[in-house]
C-alpha cells in the first residue's frame, strides 16, 4: 500500500473527531436471559426484525471482537438468536444490541479470486476486498415471473456425457446428487474450469463455489486447483468448513446466491455451486431443533422444504429488456442503480445420498425443486466409468432448447445407443452365440460408453466434443479396439486441431458443424483409425 | 425479569377486579408491600418455590405473614393463590402486577444513568423532558455510574438514548479501527 503521509493522517484525525459531537446515540437493547449451544434467548428488543443481525458489545472473544448473532425467533415473550461467534463468551445478562441491519454482505466486483465467508470478511489473508462494494441482503426474495426468460443459451460444462446428454443451459437449476466418493465436486470443479473459455467472449461466466461443511483441507485443495487452472480470476468461494457454527453453515447458500445475484443483476452470468446442500439442512435442522421447533420427518423442521425452495428459486435468467429489469422485485437500494437485463445466475446444487437412497427426505425435496439431475452411481465410479454418471435416471428438464444445434443432432441417437447397450450388457458374456445386430449395438454402447470417459480437470471445449461425437455416430470406431478409444481420442484431436484451426474456430462460434468439415473429421478419423490399427499390427 | 404467561394472567384477573371494586390503590399498597416483604426475606422467596413444601403449609405461612395486615381482596387473593398450588409464581404475579398497574395509571419507568450525581434542578427538569417526550407521568431511576465518565443515558423500554462520553469514546475507537490505513 503506498505511503501515508503524516499530515493526511492528521487530516483524517481531525475529520473523524469533528464528528466527536454532542448529538446522543439512539439503540434498543435487550438483555440475555439464557444461552447455550450457539442459542440465546434475549428478553427485550421488542422491535426486532426477523433476521436482522445483533450485536453484544459485552461478550468479546479472545481476539476482543464482540459476539454478533442473527434473530431466527420471535416468540411474545422472548427473542430467539443464533450466535456467529464467541457463543463462549456469553453469559446471562449480557446486554444485546440492535444493529437495525438484515444480515448482509458486501460485494463488488473485487471479490472475484477471494475467498470469503458467509458474513463476507475475507479469510485468505490477502486484505480487504478492494474496489467498490455495495451492501447486499443475504436472503432477498427470487424475481418473478414477468422478470424472467426461458433457458436458451447453453452453459458448457466441458464434460461430454453431460454437454451431451444432460445438458445444462444458463439461469437452470441442476442436481449434482450420489453417495460420498462418486465425483460430484469433480463435476462442479470441472464445469467452473471450463468456464475459463467464455471470459474472452461476450458473456464471461462467473463462478461461485460454496463450501457447506466441508473439510478446510478440502477447500484449500479445490482453491489451490482453481488457482493452477487459473480459475480463480473469475471465482469467488464462500467457505463455511465443517468448524464454523451451524449459523454460518446456514447462511453460507444465502450469501452464495447473493454474490451470484450481483453479477446476475447488473447483467452479467454466473454460476453457483452449492456443495452441498445436505450439510446445510444438517445445520438448520441444529438450529431448529435447538430453537425447539417442532421436528417432522427424519427430524428436519416444516420449513425445510422451503429452505431450500427459496434458495434455488433465486437462479434465474433475467429478461434481456433494461427497462423492464430494473422494475424487478426486491432489488436493494444500493443495486438500483446498476441493474441491466440478459443476466443469469446457474445453481449446481450437490446432494449427498446414503447407500444410493435418493428417496430420503432432503434429496427427493431437491430433485423435485431443480430442473433436472446428473445422477453419480457408486458402482459405475467404481468399474472405471467416470465421470460415473448414471445416463439413465440422468435428466435435464429444460437444458434441451440451450443445447447447440449440432451438438442436439448428435445427442439424439447416442442416449438410446447407451441404453440399448446397458439392457444388453448382461448379454455380452454369450459373445459370438448372439446374432449380429445384437453384436453390433453392443460393440457400439460399448465404444460410446469408453468415449464418454473422462479424466478429472480435464474438460473439453465444446467444438472439440462435437467433432468426437460426430465421429461415433457414424460407427468409425467400432473397428478399433476398447482399449485404443482413448489413445484415438487424443491423437484425432491433436491432428484436427492443427489441421483445420479454420473450421474449428468456427464451429465454436457459430455451433453448425456444416456437412463439409463434417467429411474432412470423418475422413481425418478414418486415417487416424488406419494408423492405430497398423501399429497394432506391426 | 421475564413474567410467565400464568403470572401475567393472575395480575390482569386482580387489576380487574380491583377496578371493579374501585379499590386499586388499595390493593396496589397490599402488592407493594408484599414485594417488599419477599424482596427482604430471601427465606421467604426460597420457601415459595421450593417444590418439597406442601402447598397447605405455603398457604398457612402466607396468612400467618399477611393475613391481617392487607384488604379483604388480596387476602383472597393470596388465598386462590395457594389453593391453586401457585404460590411458587407468587413474585411474577407481584412484577405483572405493578407492571398493569403502571401502565393502567399512565406510569412509565425509565432509567437514568449518570457518571455523577444530579442535582434536584437537574432532575426536574430531566423529568420534565422526559414527561413531555413519552406524554405519561415518569417515574426516575436514577443511579450513578462513575465508568460512564460524563453525559447521561436514559433508558426507556427496550430503546436506549446514549450521551455518556464513554460510549462516544468506543464509537471513535471503532470509527479509527474501520478507517485504519496500512502504513508502508
Amino acid at each position: 500500500m503506498s505511503q501515508v503521509r503524516p499530515d493526511e493522517v492528521s487530516a483524517i484525525l481531525r475529520k473523524q473527531l469533528s464528528g466527536f459531537d454532542n448529538e446522543a446515540d439512539v439503540y434498543d437493547v435487550g438483555t440475555v436471559l439464557e444461552v447455550g449451544d450457539g442459542i440465546a434467548r434475549v428478553y427485550g428488543l421488542s422491535n426486532v426484525e426477523a433476521g436482522e443481525l445483533v450485536v453484544l458489545p459485552d461478550s468479546k472473544d479472545d481476539e476482543g471482537t464482540p459476539a454478533t448473532g442473527m434473530v431466527l425467533n420471535l416468540e411474545e415473550d422472548n427473542v430467539g438468536i443464533v450466535l456467529f461467534n464467541a457463543a463462549n463468551a456469553v453469559e446471562e445478562g449480557d446486554v444485546v444490541k440492535r444493529t437495525k441491519d438484515i444480515a448482509s454482505i458486501n460485494i463488488g466486483d473485487g471479490v472475484l479470486g477471494r475467498v470469503i465467508d458467509p458474513l463476507g470478511n475475507p479469510i485468505d489473508g490477502k486484505g480487504p476486498i478492494t474496489g467498490e462494494t455495495i451492501k447486499l441482503p443475504l436472503e432477498r426474495k427470487a424475481p418473478g415471473v414477468i422478470y424472467r426468460e426461458p433457458v436458451t443459451e447453453p452453459l458448457q460444462t466441458g464434460i461430454k456425457a453431460i454437454d451431451a446428454l444432460i445438458p445444462i443451459g444458463r439461469g437452470q437449476r441442476e442436481l449434482i446428487i450420489g453417495d460420498r466418493q462418486t465425483g460430484k465436486t469433480s463435476v462442479a470443479v470441472d464445469t467452473i474450469l471450463n468456464q475459463k473459455a467464455t471470459q474472452n467472449s461476450e458473456k464471461p461466466v462467473f463462478c461461485i463455489y460454496v463450501a457447506i461443511g466441508q473439510k478446510a483441507s478440502t477447500v484449500a485443495n479445490i482453491y489451490k486447483v482453481l488457482e493452477e487452472n487459473g480459475a480463480m480470476e473469475y471465482s469467488v468461494i464462500v467457505s463455511s468448513p465443517a468448524s464454523d457454527a451451524a449459523p454460518m453453515q446456514y447462511i453460507a447458500p444465502f450469501a452464495g446466491a447473493t454474490v451470484g445475484e450481483y453479477f446476475r443483476d447488473t447483467g452479467r452470468h454466473a454460476l453457483v455451486i452449492y456443495d452441498d446442500l445436505s450439510k446445510q439442512a444438517v445445520a438448520y435442522r441444529e438450529l431448529s431443533l435447538l430453537l425447539k421447533r417442532p421436528p417432522g420427518r427424519e427430524a428436519y423442521p416444516g420449513d425445510v422444504f422451503y429452505l431450500h425452495s427459496r434458495l434455488l428459486e433465486r437462479s434465474a435468467k433475467i429478461i434481456n429488456d433494461d427497462k423492464v429489469a430494473r422494475q424487478m422485485n426486491n432489488i436493494p437500494e444500493t443495486l438500483k442503480p446498476k441493474v441491466k437485463g440478459g443476466g443469469s445466475l446457474t445453481a449446481l446444487p450437490v446432494i449427498e445420498t446414503q447407500a444410493g437412497d435418493v428417496s430420503a427426505y432432503i434429496p427427493t425435496n431437491v430433485i423435485s425443486i431443480t430442473d433436472g439431475q446428473i445422477f453419480l452411481d457408486t458402482d459405475l465410479f467404481n468399474s472405471g466409468t467416470r465421470p460415473a454418471i448414471d445416463v439413465g435416471i440422468s435428466v435435464s428438464r429444460v437444458g434441451g432448447s440451450a443445447q447447440v444445434k449440432s451438438m442436439k443432432k448428435l445427442s439424439g441417437t447416442l442416449k438410446l445407443d447407451l441404453a440399448q447397450y446397458r439392457e444388453l450388457e448382461a448379454f455380452a458374456k454369450f459373445g459370438s452365440d448372439l446374432d449380429p445386430s445384437t453384436q453390433a449395438q453392443l460393440r457400439r454402447g460399448e465404444r460410446t460408453a469408453e468415449l464418454l470417459k473422462q479424466d478429472v480437470y480435464q474438460p473439453l471445449p465444446v467444438e472439440r466434443e462435437i467433432v468426437l461425437l460426430k465421429v461415433n455416430s457414424v460407427g468409425l470406431l467400432d473397428k478399433l479396439p476398447v482399449a485404443k478409444i482413448s489413445e484415438f481420442q487424443s491423437q484425432f484431436l491433436e491432428t484436427v486441431l492443427t489441421k483445420y484451426s479454420k473450421e474449428i474456430e468456427e464451429l465454436a462460434s457459430t455451433g453448425v458443424l456444416t456437412d463439409d468439415f463434417g467429411d474432412k473429421v470423418i475422413s481425418t478419423a478414418q486415417s487416424v483409425i488406419d494408423q492405430i490399427l497398423a501399429a497394432q499390427e506391426a | 425479569m421475564l413474567v410467565s404467561k400464568a403470572a401475567r394472567r393472575y395480575a390482569t384477573a386482580l387489576l380487574e377486579t380491583a377496578k371493579e371494586q374501585k379499590v386499586v390503590e388499595e390493593t396496589l399498597k397490599d402488592i407493594l408491600f408484599i414485594k417488599n416483604t419477599i424482596d427482604d426475606s430471601k427465606e421467604l422467596l426460597v420457601f415459595l418455590k421450593s417444590p418439597v413444601i406442601k402447598p397447605s403449609d405455603k398457604e398457612a405461612a402466607l396468612k400467618s405473614i399477611f393475613g391481617n395486615k392487607i384488604s379483604k381482596l388480596s387476602n383472597g387473593f393470596v388465598e386462590l393463590i395457594s389453593s391453586k398450588e401457585r404460590a411458587s409464581i407468587l413474585v411474577e404475579i407481584v412484577t405483572a402486577f405493578i407492571e398493569q398497574y403502571n401502565e393502567y395509571a399512565g406510569i412509565i419507568k425509565i432509567e437514568v444513568r449518570t457518571a455523577h450525581a444530579l442535582d434536584k434542578a437537574q432532575i426536574n427538569e430531566l423529568k420534565k423532558v422526559l414527561e413531555k417526550t413519552t406524554s405519561k407521568k415518569v417515574v426516575m431511576d436514577l443511579k450513578e455510574q462513575p465508568e460512564l465518565k460524563g453525559g447521561l443515558l436514559v433508558k426507556i423500554h427496550d430503546t436506549v438514548i446514549d450521551g455518556t462520553v464513554k460510549h462516544k469514546l468506543e464509537q471513535l475507537e471503532q470509527m479509527f479501527l474501520a478507517n485504519s490505513v496500512e502504513l508502508n
